[in-house]
C-alpha cells in the first residue's frame, strides 16, 4: 500500500485507520504488534488539523425497543406485567398468582 | 442537514417583557457572548426545553426545590412560549412552539412534574397545530431525538467537573455511563426486576419454611389410611362432666387435634374402657382397700372395743384414786389449818372404809382453836417448836449429817448433833407457858391418833392401785364416742367372716400399750385386704391401681352408680368420632400443604423467568454500550488526541476506552490514556483535560450517530480549559465539524475573538450575539482582523 500512495489525504487516513474492519486499531490499542504505518498515520491525523477522519455513520438503536425485541414472546406479557405492578412485601403472592398462575 | 435558524423566547427566565428572538440563520458558528447572569445558559435551556420537552439539569435539583410557581417563568402570571425555527439544506423552514399547557393547577408546578407542564405545536402558515414529540423524531430521522440531543447535540457547562468533584466511585461510574448512551430507563427496569427477584426469593423462603414446618408437625402419611365418609355425630361420653371438668376429647369442638392429642385421648378412652370392664372387681377391691386404710378406727377397735362399755366405771374409779392421792398430799403437809380447810374428810373416810369422820373433824377443830388462843412470844416458841420438830425429823433421816441446819455448828458426829437438837428441844419446852404446853400436847396427840392413821390408810390404798394414764383414758373416751362406727365395724367384720377375737385387747389399760395395738391393727388390716381375693388376669396388666383410682375419681366423680350404669359402647363411638375429626383436620392441612406447594412451584417459575429477564435486560444494556463504544472508539481516540495536544509531553496520544473484561457485553468501562494502566483518567488528568475528553466523546458520538440535525450546542467550554486545548478545540470544530452548526457560549471576549478569527479564516459564516446588549453582530474577515494584525505588526515594528 505504501508504494501506491500518491495523495495523502482524508481518504487514505480513513483506509489505514479502519483497516481490517477496525482490528488494526485494536492491535494498536492493545499494543499487540507494532504497525509503523498505523502508528504514524494516527499520529499524523492527530497532529495535522486539516487531515479529517470520517468514521462510518452508524445508527444508534433504541435500547428499550431492543430489550423488548430480545424478550421471548411467551415472556413478554409477564415482563410488562411485572414492570407495571407495584410490588410490596404484602402483595408478592398476589402478583405471582396473577402473572404466572394463568399459564402455569 | 437541518439547522437551527431561529429561537424566540417569551417570558422565559431572564427574557421577560417583549419576546426576544435570536437569529442563528445558517451560520456555522454562533457565539453567545456576555457576562454571567445575562442568560447564556437560559438560551440553551430554552432550546433544550423546546426540543425535548424538559430541562434535564432541573431534575438534579429536584429534591431541593418545591416551588409554587413555574420555575422557568419570568412572570408567573403570563404564558411561557418558546418558538423554534429550523431550516434544511433546501431552504425549507419548519416552526415549532413549546408552551405551557392552559389551566395548570399548583400541584402540577412541582419540578418532578415539569415535563407535564408543556405542550408542543407546529406553526404552519401562522396557525398552530397540536403534535406530539414523535413528530420531532420523524423530522430528525431519529429513534429517540431527546436522547440524541442530550447525548451528542448538547455539551452542558461544567458537566464534567461535576462528577470530577464527586468522591463516590459509584457516582462517578454512573456519570461516566451517561456519556455512553442513555440507559437510565432500561437500568430502572433492570433495577425493578432485581427488586422483584429479591421479593420472590424471600417469599419462596417463607413458603419453604412453612412447608417444612407442616411436614415436621404432622405425619401426613396417615392421610392415606383415611377411612373416608365415616362421620360420627358428637355425643358426650361423660355427660355429667360439664365446663372445665369435661376432658378436651369429650367436648363438641376438639381444638388442636394433632396426632399427639389424638393418641392421648385414645389412651384415656382405653382407661375408661378397662375400668368399666372390671368395675365389679374395682369397686369391691376399693371397698376393702378403703376399709384397710381406716387405720385410726381399726386401732381403736383393737385397743378398746372390748373395754369401752365400762368407760364410766373406769372414769369413776379414776376419780376416787385422784381423791386419795390428793388427800395423801394434803396430810403430808402437816398444816392443820390447810387439812381442815381442803381435806374432803367424809368422802375419804367413806371410800377408805373408815369410821367416825366426825371424831376427826372435831379433834382438828379443837386443836386449831387452842392454837388460835395462844399468842405473843409463847406462840412464837410454839411455832419454833413445830419447825424444830420438823427439822429434827429430817435430820434423823440423814444419818451421816453432823452439822446443825440452823446455826451451822459441826458437832463431829450424828449422835452428838442429834443429842444437841433434843437438848435444845427440851430447852425450848422449858420456855413455854402453860397454855402452850397444853396446846403442844393436844397437837401431838392429834397427829399420832388421827393424821398418822389416815395417812397410812391412803398410802396403803395407793400402793395397791396401778392407775391408767391420761392417754389411755382419752383414747377410751374416743372409743366410747365412736361407738357407732366401732359397732358397724364389728358387724361388718362378722359379716365378712373376718375373725378378730384373738386380736382385740381384753383389758384396760391395754397390756403391751401402743406397740400391741399397732401390731394387731396391721394383722387385722391384712385380714381385711386378703378378703379382696385374686384380681382378674388382665386387670393389673392393663393399668396400675392408681390409674383405675384416678379414672374413677376424674371421670366418675367417685360415684359407683355412674360407673355401674356406664355403657362402654359410647367409648367406641367416641373413638371413631375423634379419629374422623383428626383425619378431617389432617385433610385440611394436606390441602393447605398442597396450596403452599403450588405457590412454591409458581414462585420457582417466577424466579426462573425473572432471572432470565434480568439476564436479557442486563445483556442488552451491555451490548448496547459495547456497540456504542466500538462504533466511536476510533473517532474518540482521534478527537481526544487532537484536543489534548500537550498531553503525554505533546506526543499526540488520544484516550482509549477500556473495558477490562473485554467481553461482548460491557460490564465496566474506564477511560485510559495508556492501555497498560488501570487508572482512569478521572484520577490522572486535570479538570480541563477531562472537560476536553468529555467534549471529544460527545463530538465522536455526534460524528458517528447524528443524522439530520446539524446543530451542536456547547455551553462555555473554556472555563477550565487552557489556551492550547482551546485552540485545538477550535481546529477540530472548524475542520472535522465544518458541516455542523456550532452554537457556543463564552464569557471571555478573547475566546470569542479567537473562535471568530479561526472560523472566518476558514471562510465559515460567524455570528456573535451579545446577550447583555441583545444585539447581533456579523464580523467580517476584511475589516476587523486585518486591522488588528496591522496594528500588531506596526507596534512590533
Amino acid at each position: 500500500m505504501k508504494n501506491s500512495i500518491t495523495i495523502f489525504g482524508g481518504a487514505i487516513v480513513n483506509d489505514i485507520l479502519n483497516a481490517n474492519g477496525g482490528r488494526d486499531f485494536l492491535d494498536f490499542k492493545y499494543q499487540k504488534k507494532r504497525n509503523a504505518i498505523y502508528d504514524l498515520t494516527i499520529r499524523i491525523a492527530l497532529k495535522l488539523p486539516f487531515l479529517i477522519y470520517s468514521p462510518r455513520e452508524q445508527k444508534l438503536e433504541n435500547l428499550s425497543k431492543q430489550i423488548d425485541d430480545a424478550i421471548p414472546s411467551d415472556k413478554f406479557e409477564k415482563f410488562n406485567q411485572m414492570l407495571t405492578a407495584e410490588w410490596t412485601d404484602e402483595n408478592v403472592l398476589e402478583h405471582v398468582e396473577s402473572i404466572w398462575r394463568k399459564k402455569a | 442537514m437541518i439547522t437551527l435558524s431561529k429561537v424566540t423566547l417569551k417570558n422565559f427566565k431572564v427574557y421577560g417583557g417583549e419576546p426576544y428572538t435570536i437569529n442563528f440563520e445558517d451560520n456555522r458558528l454562533v457565539l453567545l457572548d456576555g457576562p454571567n447572569g445575562y442568560g447564556k445558559t437560559s438560551v440553551f435551556d430554552a432550546i433544550e426545553l423546546a426540543l425535548t420537552g424538559t430541562i434535564r439539569r432541573l431534575l438534579i435539583l429536584e429534591s431541593r426545590q418545591n416551588p409554587s410557581d413555574i420555575v422557568v417563568a419570568h412572570n408567573g402570571d403570563n404564558d411561557v412560549v418558546i418558538m423554534i425555527e429550523f431550516i434544511n439544506d433546501h431552504g425549507n423552514k419548519r416552526v415549532f412552539q413549546r408552551s405551557l399547557k392552559p389551566n395548570i393547577n399548583n400541584a402540577a408546578r412541582r419540578i418532578s412534574n415539569f415535563s407535564d407542564l408543556w405542550e408542543i405545536k407546529e406553526i404552519i402558515d401562522d396557525v398552530s397545530q397540536a403534535i406530539d414529540d414523535s413528530a420531532l423524531d420523524l423530522y430528525f430521522n431519529s429513534k429517540d431525538f431527546s436522547r440524541d440531543f442530550w447525548l451528542f447535540h448538547y455539551i452542558e457547562q461544567e458537566e464534567t467537573s461535576r462528577f470530577l468533584k464527586s468522591n463516590s466511585e459509584a457516582q462517578r461510574a454512573e456519570e461516566l455511563s451517561k456519556l455512553f448512551g442513555d440507559t437510565v430507563e432500561s437500568e430502572q427496569k433492570l433495577q425493578k426486576l432485581t427488586d422483584i427477584k429479591k421479593r420472590l426469593s424471600s417469599a419462596r423462603r417463607d413458603i419453604k419454611s412453612k412447608i417444612d414446618n407442616i411436614r415436621s408437625l404432622h405425619n401426613l402419611s396417615n392421610i392415606n389410611n383415611l377411612s373416608a365418609g365415616e362421620t360420627e355425630q358428637h355425643i358426650f361420653a361423660l355427660p355429667w362432666l360439664v365446663g372445665e371438668k369435661s376432658p378436651f376429647w369429650d367436648q363438641s369442638t376438639v381444638t388442636q387435634l394433632n396426632e399427639q392429642r389424638l393418641n392421648k385421648a385414645i389412651t384415656e378412652l382405653d382407661k375408661i374402657r378397662a375400668l368399666s370392664t372390671y368395675r365389679d372387681f374395682f369397686l369391691r377391691s376399693r371397698r376393702y382397700h378403703r376399709a384397710a386404710q381406716e387405720r385410726e378406727l381399726i386401732e381403736l377397735y383393737i385397743g378398746y372395743s372390748k373395754t369401752y362399755p365400762n368407760h364410766q366405771g373406769v372414769e369413776a374409779d379414776y376419780k376416787n384414786y385422784q381423791l386419795v392421792k390428793r388427800s395423801s398430799d394434803i396430810l403430808a403437809s402437816g398444816d392443820l389449818k390447810l387439812i381442815a380447810k381442803n381435806l374432803e374428810v367424809v368422802q375419804l373416810f367413806l371410800f377408805l372404809g373408815l369410821d367416825n369422820p366426825e371424831n376427826f373433824i372435831s379433834s382438828i377443830d379443837s386443836v386449831i382453836e387452842l392454837a388460835d388462843k395462844s399468842n405473843g412470844l409463847a406462840s412464837i416458841y410454839s411455832e419454833i417448836l413445830k419447825h424444830h420438830k420438823g427439822m429434827h425429823e429430817s435430820i434423823q433421816v440423814q444419818s451421816s449429817e453432823t452439822t446443825c441446819g440452823l446455826c451451822g455448828h459441826d458437832y463431829g458426829s450424828h449422835e452428838a448433833l442429834n443429842k444437841a437438837i433434843i437438848d435444845h428441844g427440851h430447852w425450848l419446852r422449858t420456855e413455854l407457858g402453860d397454855k402452850e404446853r397444853i396446846l403442844l400436847t393436844a397437837r401431838e396427840f392429834f397427829e399420832s391418833n388421827h393424821t398418822f392413821v389416815l395417812s397410812k390408810a391412803c398410802t396403803d390404798f395407793l400402793s395397791r392401785r396401778d392407775p391408767p394414764s391420761q392417754i389411755d383414758l382419752s383414747r377410751m373416751a374416743k372409743a366410747a364416742a365412736s361407738n357407732e362406727r366401732l359397732e358397724r365395724l364389728r358387724k361388718w367384720l362378722a359379716s365378712e367372716n373376718i375373725s378378730d377375737e384373738d386380736l382385740v385387747a381384753q383389758d384396760f389399760p391395754v397390756r403391751g400399750g401402743d406397740s400391741y395395738i399397732s401390731e394387731k391393727a396391721d394383722v387385722l388390716s391384712e385380714r381385711i385386704r386378703s378378703r379382696i381375693g385374686p384380681s382378674p388376669e388382665e386387670y393389673h396388666v392393663l393399668f396400675g391401681e392408681d390409674v383405675y383410682e384416678r379414672t374413677y375419681t376424674e371421670y366418675f366423680e367417685k360415684d359407683h352408680d355412674k360407673l355401674r350404669s356406664f355403657d362402654s359402647s359410647v367409648l367406641d363411638h367416641k373413638e371413631n368420632f375423634l379419629k374422623a375429626r383428626y383425619f378431617s383436620s389432617l385433610t385440611e392441612i394436606a390441602e393447605q400443604l398442597l396450596k403452599l406447594e403450588g405457590q412454591e412451584q409458581l414462585l420457582d417459575v417466577g424466579l426462573a423467568d425473572t432471572t432470565k429477564l434480568i439476564d436479557i435486560v442486563n445483556n442488552q444494556i451491555g451490548q448496547y454500550r459495547k456497540k456504542l463504544i466500538t462504533d466511536i472508539e476510533i473517532p474518540f481516540y482521534i478527537y481526544s488526541g487532537k484536543i489534548l495536544q500537550s498531553h503525554q509531553a505533546g506526543l499526540g496520544q488520544g484516550v482509549f476506552i477500556k473495558d477490562p473484561l473485554g467481553n461482548d457485553v460491557l460490564k465496566n468501562v474506564r477511560l485510559v490514556s495508556d492501555w497498560k494502566t488501570d487508572h482512569d483518567i478521572m484520577n490522572t488528568m486535570s479538570s480541563g483535560q477531562i472537560s476536553a475528553v468529555v467534549i471529544a466523546l460527545t463530538l465522536a458520538l455526534n460524528r458517528v450517530y447524528a443524522k439530520d440535525f446539524s446543530t451542536i450546542l456547547i455551553d462555555d467550554p473554556v472555563q477550565t480549559m487552557d489556551d492550547i486545548n482551546m485552540s485545538s478545540l477550535v481546529e477540530l470544530l472548524r475542520n472535522d465539524f465544518s458541516d455542523r452548526q456550532i452554537i457556543l457560549s463564552t464569557h471571555e471576549e478573547k475566546v470569542a475573538r479567537y473562535f471568530t478569527y479561526k472560523y472566518i479564516k476558514h471562510s465559515g459564516k460567524v455570528k456573535i450575539v451579545n446577550l447583555m446588549q441583545r444585539k447581533e453582530y456579523v464580523p467580517t474577515n476584511s475589516y476587523v482582523y486585518r486591522g488588528a494584525i496591522k496594528s500588531e505588526a506596526s507596534s512590533a515594528g
